[in-house]
């Protein structure tokens, strides 16, 4: 018996039944597939599916928002806000973080501002989808009348069968599918086609001579951007197949700690879920794919454009990302606990221009007007 | 292993129980569940003992002392701390059960897996049904008595987990089996599970009492790890009667009265652990909570035997 069970066992995990066709990655050369959790692998079916769920405003409690709401595919999938509002049904309330743009999200070793248990796509949907014990409610979803409103659409029924096999409505269209699908096509939201990327690939006059003057910034000694916003993606904390997760919260010394210490608990950072003190005023680093698209900055939205800029995207880029450069060029603000990387740094009017100019070379219009990620009801929900 | 060997000859049922439990482990990924599933098995495959079923009754008090029926109805009313209350939810997750012998030494109930309540060493108490002033977020079943199997003999009190294990206390990528998937108890934005849920209105004033570990994270030094909680907040109840404790006559009480005494319900609020209130506070200290570590002191806290 002891020898029979090892085979046994060995045979029944390395079987794999994958339904519908696998996701073939669209990856230039030196960029590593995504890390896809073992219980749902990628399929073509199952993004198709994810992307109709994403965009259905049925998947809110009272059929008002979908996830498109927050994550608008024209901002590289931001939404504009400083901070969004849930389901009007609901609270009311403003939500207390920023919400962030999910280009190239299927990197990150954990996911949102600051929660350290999130650590993917499947397991953090529940917050935005169903969480309402606190005052922030999103979409706000209760009991099975969303799942009902599924199953009665034929279209839906199609699509579950095709990613997870036929069956009855009730057994196939059923709340983990759903997560599963959505996220599916969240880790198919890939951007690697910015001037950058280009620059990257060899192709010449991809980028400015500006714009390459301040990626030497960027990665210099001198204003030490890369030090946390590192890498393919932008943000030291990733994870994918060819090496370990890597995870880093840092206090960016945005405000004091006599400022976080009047706050309510979920807007401390880190802290909220550790309760240390170290850990006050401490959120991941997002990545700055397509960063000039994606203002408001930082986790509460509280860097942006004068008024007088709103309309005109360019110019509030332009601005808003100056503040931020201002921002770290002073060593953030008096009395904060900040990073060590944060020291402050001289700069001078060309060169913070020049820096702008390669942050704005991030950003990827193939992405944000590839079909295959748009609102596929084209606005008739 | 050889323990295995031994009792695999003994019946094919329990070779397949073990084939299908090391089945599991072998695909499993937290190691620390497999740990425990293998320990229940053998539990059960433990020879010499004469294990006989055992139900046992949970039931729930308010101030009227002078009812012996439970006092929580979604059609009617109940009072704490003197006022009118009318409840909306009330669940509770118990886990870990032991009977507690003359000599204070225990024993293990091992839980029927019924594929709905209970699960593991771990059961799901469920008051609310869905109706009246429960159908908020409520479900058609109640769960008021955990079943299960135990030596046969003489017992003085019980002793339980007022929560769930650390292994069972993750929301998983996929949806776990029942009761896991009892979305009204996901606390999901901290990976983990309500442990205890008590929603009721005073008039317009409306409490939530929801209790499970806080300070949990999965960041460790620059990667990422399992996730564990600094403050468990996972209950230890003990509570004995030196006359004795027999299942099948006695009940288990929850003691809302115990639990609420210096609570104004007119009030209301949220009573979590987060950012406890002091009048929270208070309550958490009924339940034997140290606010502050999140720990629990052995004890009734809040529960008897009537």
């Amino acid at each position: 018996m002891i020898t029979i069970l090892p085979l046994l066992l060995t045979v029944s995990c390395s079987k794999k039944n994958i339904i519908g066709t696998e996701f073939r990655w669209d990856l230039p050369d030196g960029i590593p597939a995504p890390y896809v959790p073992e219980e749902n692998p990628m399929t073509v079916e199952k993004v198709a599916l994810g992307r109709r769920l994403f965009y259905d405003k049925r998947l809110s409690q009272d059929q008002t928002m979908s996830c498109a709401s927050c994550h608008v595919q024209k901002f590289a999938f931001s939404d504009r806000k400083k901070t969004p509002r849930g389901i009007p049904s609901g609270t009311g309330d403003l939500h207390p973080r920023n919400a962030q743009h999910l280009s190239n999200a299927a990197y990150y070793s954990m996911l949102t501002w600051a929660n350290p248990v999130l650590s993917n796509f499947e397991v953090q949907m529940r917050v935005p989808l169903f969480f309402t014990a606190n005052a922030i409610r999103e979409l706000g979803l209760e009991g099975d009348d969303y799942l009902r409103r599924l199953r009665n659409d034929k279209t839906y029924l199609e699509m579950f069968a095709a990613a997870f096999g036929a069956g009855k409505p009730e057994t196939i269209i059923n709340e983990a599918n759903m997560r599963f699908a959505i996220a599916s096509f969240e880790r198919s939201l890939l951007s690697f086609n910015s001037p950058y990327d280009r620059h990257r690939r060899g192709e010449k006059n991809a980028m400015s001579e500006s714009a390459l003057r301040g990626m030497e910034l960027f990665n210099g000694d001198q204003a030490k951007c890369s030090r946390c916003h590192s890498g393919f993606n932008f943000t030291e904390s990733v994870v994918h197949y060819e090496g370990k997760a890597v995870l880093f919260y840092r206090n960016n010394g945005l405000y004091s700690g006599a400022y976080y210490a009047s706050k309510n608990g979920n807007e401390r950072g880190l802290f909220e879920f550790t309760q240390k003190p170290e850990d006050v005023g401490r959120f991941r680093v997002p990545s700055l794919r397509n960063v000039a698209l994606t203002f408001p900055y930082m986790h509460d939205g509280s860097i942006s454009c004068s008024p007088n800029h709103s309309n005109d995207d360019d110019a509030c880029a332009t601005e808003a990302l100056g503040k931020v450069i201002d921002h770290y060029r002073k060593g953030g603000a008096a009395g904060s606990e900040k990073d060590e990387n944060i020291t402050g740094f001289e700069l001078t009017e060309q060169e913070k221009n020049d820096l702008i100019e390669f942050l704005k070379s991030l950003t990827d219009r193939e992405f944000i007007t590839n079909p295959s990620f748009s609102d596929p009801f084209g606005g008739e929900i | 292993m050889i323990h295995y060997v031994l009792n695999l000859k003994k019946g094919f049922s329990l070779a397949t129980m073990v084939f299908v439990a090391l089945s599991f482990a072998a695909c499993k990924k937290n190691e620390s569940d497999d740990v425990g599933l293998l320990a229940a098995v053998a539990a059960l495959a433990t020879p010499g003992s004469t294990r006989a079923p055992v139900n046992i009754t949970f039931q729930v008090a308010d101030d009227n002392t002078t009812t012996s029926a439970d006092a929580f109805s979604c059609a009617g009313t109940m009072t704490l701390a003197t006022r009118t209350i009318t409840p909306k939810d009330l669940r509770f997750w118990i886990s870990e059960i032991k009977l507690v012998k003359a000599d204070l030494t225990t024993v293990n109930v091992t839980l029927d897996q019924d594929g709905i309540w209970q699960y593991r060493d771990a059961a799901l108490l469920d008051w609310e049904d869905g109706t009246g002033s429960c159908n908020a977020s409520g479900t058609t079943g109640t769960h008021r008595v955990v079943s299960g199997k135990a030596p046969a003999g003489k017992y003085i009190g019980i002793q339980f987990t007022l929560g769930l294990p650390q292994s069972l206390n993750a929301l998983e990528s996929a949806t776990s089996p029942a009761p896991m998937n009892t979305s009204a108890m996901y606390w999901s934005w901290t990976g983990g599970y309500k442990f205890t849920k008590f929603e009721f209105l005073d008039g317009a004033a409306g409490t939530s009492l929801h209790i499970g570990s806080t300070g949990c994270t999965a960041y460790a030094a620059g990667s990422v790890s399992p996730v564990t909680c600094a403050k468990p907040f996972r209950g230890q109840i003990r509570v004995t009667d030196p006359a004795g404790f027999d299942p099948a006559t006695q009940r288990v009480v929850l003691n809302l009265s115990t639990v609420f005494a210096g609570f104004d319900t007119s009030l209301g609020g949220m009573c979590m652990p987060g950012d406890a209130s002091a009048a929270c506070q208070t309550v958490l200290g009924n339940l034997g909570y140290n606010f502050t570590y999140g720990t629990s002191g052995q004890g009734a806290n809040g529960f008897e035997i009537r």
